[in-house]
């Protein structure tokens, strides 16, 4: 073997090169999450911490300066790191071919770390998704990645920065197939899951094994408890969807006002994250330490319901009025609270023996996290993924499909439908695309003619794609439609008619 | 798109070089951002211990929690905010971390004697015990023989309370052997412990022990004493009583010990060397004043009082020492009637002499 045939022997195909790619993005997505991570704390230490400390009123300061400083720098030096980073990851997959603006990444490092890190009522999480699509849209266009990869390349950045950022790695494969691909496609998922795998372990390496919360064991103490957990759904699917719409309001009416009056809005939501903070600094930041008291029962329930109204405020403000910052932090916080809140009730007057709270505000943060992204897949494995329970699997099923469903029906567009709608881009929902029917031969076929000479027709499959159907159909006029079991037997028969009869091209069907 | 040998040299040198530097950029974030976070919990551990010192603990409490913030998983913190949260009585939250630091370190004995003192406190005396077994046998790492000694004394009171004197008594045995010779506040402590649960033998090993080590030991004297007067044996115990107030124990009940021995041995039928006459004289006395005790009550049965009038008005020619049997046999069977009525409580004198008849009674037969 020749050096030239050897070289060429080792050189790596686009897939072989996809899947190293994978692992790399996870490796520099990884590395990205724990300074952003680093970066929010320090900030929250030196400028919430230390002003606090010295004067109460140190917390007015700290998120309003916060909250106009991380907007200057979104507005003004990184435009595109605006937005919540969800739907700029899948405008990077379906309109501009996976790429994503180097800029977004120092943008929402920098923007964001001191949004969060001053105390704003927003998450690291959506900021790290896109910060993990920028790295690998970096790298894509590095490596001179085709076309067809470089969009698939925005998604595994993304599952990467999100795992990391949760410290879940399931929970951040499941996110991104669900909500951002909306397909299982098996090419596309080892590559996701490798770079949120990668993600993790680079995480953890730096930051500790520690799962994001601390979760007390778990047990199912009466069969009628799944009952409260029912209601729980109900409640979480009824307060999701009017946050949803609260928003979709709200921000309507801010864009009515001038531009003039951005930074005074940015600067009113976060003087109003202070004044809230002053008597709530739970509400402050992302809140997790917040929700690790609750999971351990240390907020009686009626504080945990004044919590989760006052997050969902201070929350709406922040996000409405354009505060660079993620939003799943906080939905976390607020089911978590209304969770331990009904919970609490629940021990005070529900006539069987119930769960301590901490059940309770694990099962709603899922809950209410369902209601908001519509993503129940990722909202049950999430909490099963937190908290190592497999008993907490049921109620959390319960919970999140009620809510899910009840928020669905309440607000028929999903939140980051609706962003889009507002930002003015035309994206696929992923929960549209998932409840899209896709039409087969078994739809459209109608009975074998009593005359009919099927000799030279083609066969197919009644459970073909009536897409395939329509390409054979270009070189015959008639398909002979046959059972798996016995090929030879004609079922019926498909013509170009039948398929557009079954598309209801022509009006009739 | 495919790429060239150079290009993809370029651009592998490229990520090489990003990576290195992010991940040297990484490492240093890292470590300062762990450094800060260590001195910020330590900085908060230390005015929490320095409040708690000074008794407030939820002050201190506070701090410990915010230390917990910086590090989760520290077990000192954890410790001490449990220690404070258990002071300022909020044991629901206690126990959530004493639970989380047990999961991780099942054979800690403080965390599982703090387990047990919250087990106790609620009245969960089955887990209180369990818990107090794990303390017992724990690992401690320093002070383990103290620890323990206090975690059996504790374990001691639970079983008293939930009224099972065997396992007390075990466990107060097992103390005795453990506890050195020299902690004399815990064996005078195990000694009245012992007395109290039934066993004056090992209770007076424990004190004569005491007096071996310090033979005017006034304390140990008037335990003896009091172990001696639990086994009936007055004139010790009113000897004992006496050394004690000789060597300068100024104790007011001493007197009363005292007075109350010398009215037993008045009273003291069964006393060897008394005369017949004697032994029959005190004899009725006592049936006198039991028959009285249970008057008192009201409940001194027909048949009984006929036969005790009888008794008591025996002429002396025709004493018998049958009749001294019967008569304080009798005299036992009142002094129950007169114990089990709360107003007329027998005396002490009388009581202890009952007492004793009844013990040698039941050892004859």
């Amino acid at each position: 073997m020749t050096p030239a045939q050897f070289r060429k022997h080792l050189a790596l195909s686009e897939t072989q090169r996809f899947l190293f790619l994978a692992i790399l993005i996870g490796v520099f997505a990884g590395l990205m999450v724990v300074c952003f991570h680093i970066a929010i704390d320090f900030i929250s230490w030196y400028s919430l911490g230390a002003l606090s400390g010295k004067f109460r009123f140190g917390r007015l300061i700290s998120p309003t300066v916060g909250a106009l400083a991380a907007t200057l720098l979104a507005t003004r030096v990184f435009p595109a790191a605006r937005g919540s980073g969800v739907n700029q990851t899948k405008a990077a997959l379906y309109i501009s071919d996976g790429h994503v603006p180097t800029s977004t990444i120092f943008g929402k490092f920098v923007a964001c770390s001191i949004a969060i890190g001053s105390g704003n009522s927003l998450g690291p999480e959506d900021p790290s998704l896109q910060m993990g699509a920028g790295v690998a849209s970096l790298l894509g266009r590095l490596f001179k990645l085709g076309r067809k990869n470089m969009r698939l390349i925005a998604p595994v950045g993304a599952a990467a920065g999100i795992a990391a950022a949760f410290n879940t790695p399931i929970t951040g494969v499941l996110f991104v197939m669900e909500e951002v691909v909306a397909s299982w496609n098996a090419g596309v998922v080892g590559s996701i899951v490798l770079s949120a795998v990668s993600a993790v372990v680079v995480t953890r390496w730096f930051l500790g094994n520690d799962p994001l919360f601390l979760v007390p064991a778990f047990e199912l103490t009466h069969a009628s408890e799944l009952v409260v957990y029912a209601l729980m759904g109900v409640a979480g699917g009824l307060l999701s969807a009017a946050f949803v719409k609260l928003i979709e309001a709200l921000r309507k009416r801010l864009e009515r006002l001038p531009r003039s009056t951005e930074l005074v809005q940015v600067l009113c939501a976060g003087f109003f994250v202070g004044f809230a903070g002053l008597w709530l600094p739970e509400v402050m930041g992302a809140g997790y330490d917040a929700i690790d008291f609750a999971l351990h029962d240390r907020f009686p329930w009626n504080l945990l319901l004044i919590l989760a109204a006052a997050k969902l405020i201070v929350t709406l403000f922040c996000f409405s009025t354009g505060i660079p910052g993620g939003m799943f932090a906080p939905t976390l916080f607020i089911g978590a609270m209304l969770g331990g809140g009904l919970g609490g009730l629940a021990q005070h007057y529900w006539p069987s023996p119930v769960s301590p709270g901490g059940a309770y505000v694990l099962v709603g943060m899922g809950t209410f996290f369902s209601g908001v992204f519509r993503a129940p897949m990722t909202s049950i494995f999430m909490v099963f993924e937190v908290s190592a329970s497999y008993v907490i699997i049921l109620p959390v099923m319960i919970a999140n499909t009620i809510s899910y469903f009840i928020s669905r029906r309440l607000a028929p567009v999903p939140f980051f439908t609706m962003l889009a709608h507002q930002e003015g881009v035309d994206l696929p929902s992923a929960e549209e695309y998932r409840s899209t029917e896709v039409l087969r031969v078994e739809d459209a076929m109608q009975p074998v003619p009593v005359d009919a000479d099927l000799s030279g027709a083609p066969r197919i499959y009644p459970d073909v794609p009536l897409d395939s159907a329509l390409r054979l159909l270009a070189h015959t006029e008639i398909l002979r439609v046959a059972s798996r079991a016995k090929p030879e037997e004609a079922i019926g028969v498909l013509r170009l008619e039948d398929v557009h009869h079954a598309y209801g091209i022509d009006g009739n069907r | 798109m495919e790429m060239t040998p150079a290009t993809s040299r370029g651009a592998a040198l490229a990520v090489a070089g990003s990576l290195a530097l992010l991940m040297i950029a990484t490492i240093l974030l890292s470590r300062a951002y762990v450094h800060t976070r260590i001195s910020r919990a330590e900085a908060l551990y230390d005015e929490g211990i320095q409040l708690a010192g000074r008794g407030h603990s939820a002050q201190a409490a506070e701090d410990f929690r915010a230390a917990l913030v910086y590090e989760h998983n520290n077990e000192k913190y954890r410790m001490a905010l449990a220690r404070s949260l258990m002071e300022l009585g909020r044991l629901d939250e206690a126990e959530t971390h004493l639970t989380d630091l047990r999961a991780d370190d099942p054979t800690n004995g403080q965390i599982n004697l703090m387990l047990a003192r919250i087990a106790a406190r609620d009245h969960h005396d089955n887990d209180a015990v369990t818990y107090y077994q794990r303390a017992i046998y724990g690992f401690w790492p320093e002070h383990a023989t103290e620890s323990r000694i206090s975690a059996r004394l504790e374990l001691t009171g639970v079983l008293q309370r939930e009224n099972k004197p065997h396992q007390v008594l075990a466990q107060l045995l097992d103390l005795a052997s453990e506890t050195p010779a020299n902690d004399t506040p815990t064996r005078r402590r195990l000694a009245t412990l012992l007395l109290a649960n039934g066993s004056p033998q090992h209770a007076a090993e424990i004190y004569q022990a005491m007096l071996k080590t310090d033979r005017r030991d006034a304390a140990a004297e008037k335990g003896l004493g009091d172990t001696k007067y639990a086994t009936g044996d007055f004139a010790g115990a009113r000897k004992a009583y006496q050394e004690a107030q000789r060597d300068g124990l100024n104790d007011p009940s001493l007197d009363r010990a005292i007075a109350d021995c010398t009215r037993i041995l008045e009273l003291d039928p069964t006393l060897v060397n008394l005369r017949a006459n004697d032994r029959f004289e005190r004899a009725r006395v006592l049936l006198q004043l039991a028959a009285d005790e249970a008057q008192r009550c009201g409940s001194l049965p027909a048949d009984s009082q006929t036969e005790t009038t009888r008794l008591l008005q025996e002429k002396p020619a025709k004493r018998q020492d049958g009749d001294v049997v019967e008569m304080l046999g009798m005299a036992v069977r009142f002094g129950t009637i007169g114990r089990s009525c709360a107003q007329a409580a027998p005396g002490a004198a009388l009581s202890a002499v009952l007492a004793k008849i009844q013990r040698q009674m039941a050892a004859a037969q």
